[in-house]
């Protein structure tokens, strides 16, 4: 009875602690997910896996990215056809991007300056001034339905995939113009740079591979192909990378396969499946290499894998079909 | 230099440089596409003074609409493809004869493939006549099953599925769900009672039981009240589901909730065996409802859908095989590597014994996608989505 007038009588100051905490914890190690069906960002601590919070992330939230100067989170809310911007240390929106249309991936400059979106029902590319929030310009037919984004690391190219036209275009972003168009197979959705720079891996969904690009020769000089006894050809659809920081392996997200594939780089064997969710798509991984975390679309959880046991550790229940991870370390 | 020869050179000179970009422009590939114009499918019923069928209704609203939006989807191909695509569009009159019109206009446009939007007679005569013109075509609405079978052509590829894709996709949901006994009513027409004739041998193959078959008429005569009457249609028999074969609706309409026994309704309406469906919200689907939206400010049916992923095939055989020896749209379709993307999941491409397109079918309401075939519990040794529709085995094509 003292304990519960205690609480009673310092129910304010407990709340300013909590606070306190909250505000302490969020610059901590966390992971975060943007969930598009249930509008919402989950904050997950790296360490105990304990959900820390779960914020408002605007309508459809998807691809999301850190600016740690700031401590701020940008996400791409598709529904309301904004980049926002989010405080982490309050958790409160502060701020936003004009987007055009339906912002699903976008990149951010190495300098921080400006960030690409693609606009999946306009077949454009989006410019914007990070620091006003404005549109510097819109480059049109970058291909039917582009999706991933990515910075050439020298920050002078942004390669876009577009899944309707099964081809990466290879655009200048600062002088808006189309450098480059290159086949790959079928449903491209994301690409990654290797660590070195010279090679931009594209998955393609549909086609149930991997186009390596050669980024000086601008032309597919590997195919990865995926199988494991007992999954069918159908099933494997690539969406998702997170590159190793040392450069050494690629993770896949493999979608309705439910694993993910663990490539080497510098020969693109695969040297081994993970099991996780139903339709894992997103991928991040920890600093030091020793975390990937996923997203399972379809089961509302995402999956934590210890990179040294090659397997899932830990599922997490987060909102509805979770689309992004990040981690912040 | 007089006056006359500097306007000469001047002259020459603006005019080099148009002719270099005219010879750098890729040179035209022209897709026709054809139709009559008065096709009983696309009759008009049901709309003064309400349109009735509002959203749902496909008939009178032709697929063509799907084919332009196909040829704007791609026109970034182009690039790829090294050809510009442009879609040339006849309609033929009550008056002409289908076939001759077809072949003449082909030759004189300069047609090199062509989409098909006819009843399967009209069809036939169609593919005998252009048969030495070696031109590819595609069908994208007629779903006769003899057109997969006993009535195949080696030039005819169909996009749009076979009625026994669709009544197969029934058969296994009927049978997941252990609604076992089914009672059959047709329509009037040859294509209601081909319909029928395909569901009750999906039922038979899927292990169903046809417990009546019915022939029902629109009307209110008294003295027919067993054909138009849904009390006495549906009395006097056990049966966990009703099908029905309606091509033209407006009896189909109103049999849910109306059958005798409470029973589910599927195959013209209530539960709809389709390719496509605007309510389908996964795979990209969303993205190509909003581009056929926009374009036409209407709904986009399984046949829009037909004549889209048709302009597709065209574009992803020219950018991948164009360059291989002895190409041939025959060859590239039945090609083991050809894959096309249709928005609906997996991927897909042609059967080689019948030239059918394999897709998954969309089991859907009226506004909404209840569940897609082939169900996860039937499985086939190599592609499942060959558990509907007729294998290499039960299709009898010869070429």
């Amino acid at each position: 009875m003292r304990f519960i007038n205690f609480i009673y009588q310092n129910f304010v100051k407990l709340c300013f602690i909590g606070f306190l905490i909250a505000t302490f914890s969020s610059n901590a190690e966390t992971i975060l997910i943007s969930n598009e069906g249930s509008d919402n960002i989950t904050i997950i601590d790296l360490k105990s896996y304990e959900v820390l919070a779960t914020i408002n992330g605007g309508k459809r939230p998807r691809d999301m990215h850190y600016i740690p100067k700031s401590n701020s989170l940008l996400v791409a809310a598709s529904e309301d056809d904004t980049i926002y911007r989010i405080d982490l240390d309050t958790y409160e929106i502060t701020g936003k991007l004009e987007t055009g249309d339906d912002p699903e991936i976008f990149d951010i400059s190495p300098d921080g300056k400006i960030a690409v979106v693609s606009n999946e029902d306009d077949n454009a590319a989006t410019v914007i001034d990070i620091n006003s929030g404005k549109i510097i310009r819109v480059i049109e037919d970058v291909g039917i339905e582009p999706e991933g984004v990515n910075f050439s690391p020298d920050g002078k190219l942004v390669y876009i995939t577009s899944e309707g036209t099964n081809t990466v275009l290879i655009i200048d972003p600062w002088a808006g113009k189309v450098i480059e168009e290159i086949l790959v197979g079928n449903r491209p959705r994301r690409g990654a740079f290797t660590k070195n720079g010279q090679e931009y891996w594209v998955t393609n969904e549909l086609g149930g591979t991997v186009s390596v690009i050669d980024t000086n020769s601008y032309k597919v000089i590997h195919n990865i192909k995926f199988e494991k006894k007992g999954i069918r050809s159908t099933e494997i659809t690539p969406v998702d990378f997170a590159m190793s920081n040392d450069g050494k392996l690629a993770y896949i997200t493999l979608g309705r396969s439910k694993h993910v594939a663990v490539v080497q780089t510098e020969n693109y064997k695969v040297i081994d499946y993970i099991l996780a969710g139903s339709r894992v798509w997103g991928a991040a991984i920890s600093s030091d290499d020793k975390t990937l975390i996923v997203t399972n679309g379809n089961s509302d959880d995402i999956s934590i894998i210890d990179t040294d046991k090659r397997a899932s550790i830990k599922s997490i229940a987060v909102g509805i079909t979770p689309h992004t991870v990040r981690i912040i370390d | 230099m007089n006056f006359f020869s500097l306007k000469v050179t001047i002259l020459l000179i603006c005019l080099i440089p148009i002719n270099i970009l005219y010879a750098q422009e890729n040179p035209i590939f022209n897709i026709g596409y054809y139709d009559l114009e008065e096709d009983i499918r696309y009759d008009i019923w049901g709309v003064h003074p309400v349109d009735i069928r509002s959203n749902t209704n496909q008939l009178y609203k032709r697929p063509i609409a799907g084919a332009e939006l196909g040829l704007k989807d791609i026109k970034p191909f182009q690039r790829m493809s090294k050809v510009k695509f442009d879609l040339v569009k006849r309609r033929i009159k009550p008056d002409e004869e289908a076939a001759e019109a077809i072949y003449n206009h082909i030759k004189e446009n300069d047609i090199k493939f062509i989409l098909l939007d006819f009843p399967i007679a009209e069809l036939l005569k169609i593919t005998n006549k252009i048969n030495d013109l070696d031109i590819t075509a595609i069908n994208v609405s007629s779903k006769n099953n003899n057109l997969r079978s006993s009535q195949c052509n080696k030039n005819l590829f169909h996009t749009i599925p076979s009625e026994r894709m669709l009544s197969d996709s029934l058969a296994q949901y009927l049978s997941e769900k252990k609604w076992r006994k089914i009672l059959v009513l047709t329509g009037p027409l040859e294509i209601d009672e081909a319909k029928s004739k395909s569901f009750i041998e999906s039922a038979k193959q899927f292990g169903l039981k046809i417990t009546g078959e019915r022939n029902f008429v629109l009307g209110n005569d008294p003295r027919a009240r067993d054909q138009n009457d849904l009390d006495f249609l549906t009395g006097a028999a056990k049966y966990d589901a009703v099908y029905i074969a309606d091509t033209l609706k407006e009896f189909s309409y109103r049999v849910p909730f109306a059958t005798h026994k409470p029973a589910i309704v599927i195959g013209s309406s209530g539960l709809i065996p389709r390719a496509w469906h605007w309510s389908y919200l996964r795979h990209g689907a969303p993205q190509v409802h909003g581009r056929f939206e926009r374009m036409h400010e209407r709904r986009m049916t399984e046949e829009d859908w037909a004549a889209w992923i048709a302009m597709r095939a065209v574009a992803e055989a020219l950018v991948r095989f164009q360059d291989n020896e002895n190409f041939s749209f025959r060859n590239a379709f039945i090609d083991e590597s050809f894959k096309l993307d249709g928005s609906k999941g997996p991927i897909l491409n042609f059967r080689p014994w019948n030239r059918q397109l394999r897709q998954p079918i969309m089991l859907s309401t009226e506004n909404w996608v209840t569940s897609i075939a082939p169900l996860n519990s039937f499985v086939h040794r190599e592609n499942n989505l060959d558990t509907i529709g007729m294998d290499n085995k039960t299709s009898k094509c010869a070429n």
